[in-house]
């Protein structure tokens, strides 16, 4: 049976207006990952709007021939950023998965392995999948937050409707 | 008049329709933070830390820790 690693790999908070971050694993892959403000996906309406974030984690070098390997240490590095950044209780997160490709629902599995895997922070998350979709396009996007977010109903809620107010894509 | 049944389909496509056009945006914006973190690796201060990160990795790793 694979042994739980104890501690995520060391990061560094780059800041900037997207809040990035980043770490580096044992194979030297770095990995950045943004948390970038958010107003239009509750609709430009209060009181949301200052609390969400779309997130993204990405390969930024990778020096491998390949793919990087699973790393079971990913997601216990995740768990500390994410405590670092949800300081705020009201925080809320929204991930897509890339769907361009055909391989969103992969991603999706991936994620949510991440997620699961990586239940043993301080501050204890819960993550909402919201799966939909056309006959041509699909899309797996998820909310995250903090279990302790007093808004947490509201918050389901508005992203159900997906703002009602959400008219122009552009503004 | 259209009846109930038909009003909430009708209403259920509205939210599909609304739905879609923000997962769309949001996979705009993904892809353009993607490009921002490709981008970033190539800055001087970026580069800085990184190597600052692989520098601490690798007096960790002579520790043990």
């Amino acid at each position: 049976m694979q042994s739980v690693p104890k501690r995520g790999y060391e990061y560094i908070f780059l800041g900037g207006e997207n809040n990035t971050y980043a770490f580096i694993t044992d194979q030297q892959v770095i990995y950045e990952l943004k948390f970038k403000p958010s107003s239009y996906i509750f609709g430009n309406q209060p009181p949301f709007t200052e609390f969400a974030f779309e997130f993204v984690i990405e390969v930024a070098e990778n020096p491998l021939p390949k793919l990087p390997p699973p790393d079971a240490v990913i997601p216990i590095t995740l768990v500390s950023i994410f405590n670092d950044f949800f300081s705020l209780k009201e925080t809320v997160v929204v991930y897509i998965c890339e769907n361009a490709d055909g391989h969103a629902k992969a991603r999706n599995r991936k994620f949510t392995q991440w997620f699961e895997q990586a239940k043993i922070g301080r501050l204890s998350f819960v993550k909402f999948d919201y799966h939909f979709g056309t006959a041509t396009e699909f899309f797996y996007t998820s909310l995250i937050m903090r279990i302790d977010n007093p808004r947490m109903a509201d918050v389901i809620t508005s992203f159900q409707k997906l703002s009602v107010d959400y008219k122009n894509p552009e503004k | 008049m259209i009846n109930p049944i038909e009003q909430e389909l009708r209403e259920h496509e509205a939210i599909q329709k609304r739905m879609v056009a923000v997962a769309k945006r949001m996979l705009e914006s993904k892809r353009q933070l993607q490009q921002e973190i490709r981008d970033d690796i190539q800055k001087p201060d970026v580069q800085a830390a990184i190597n600052e990160l692989k520098k601490r990795n690798a007096e960790r790793t002579e520790k043990g820790v």
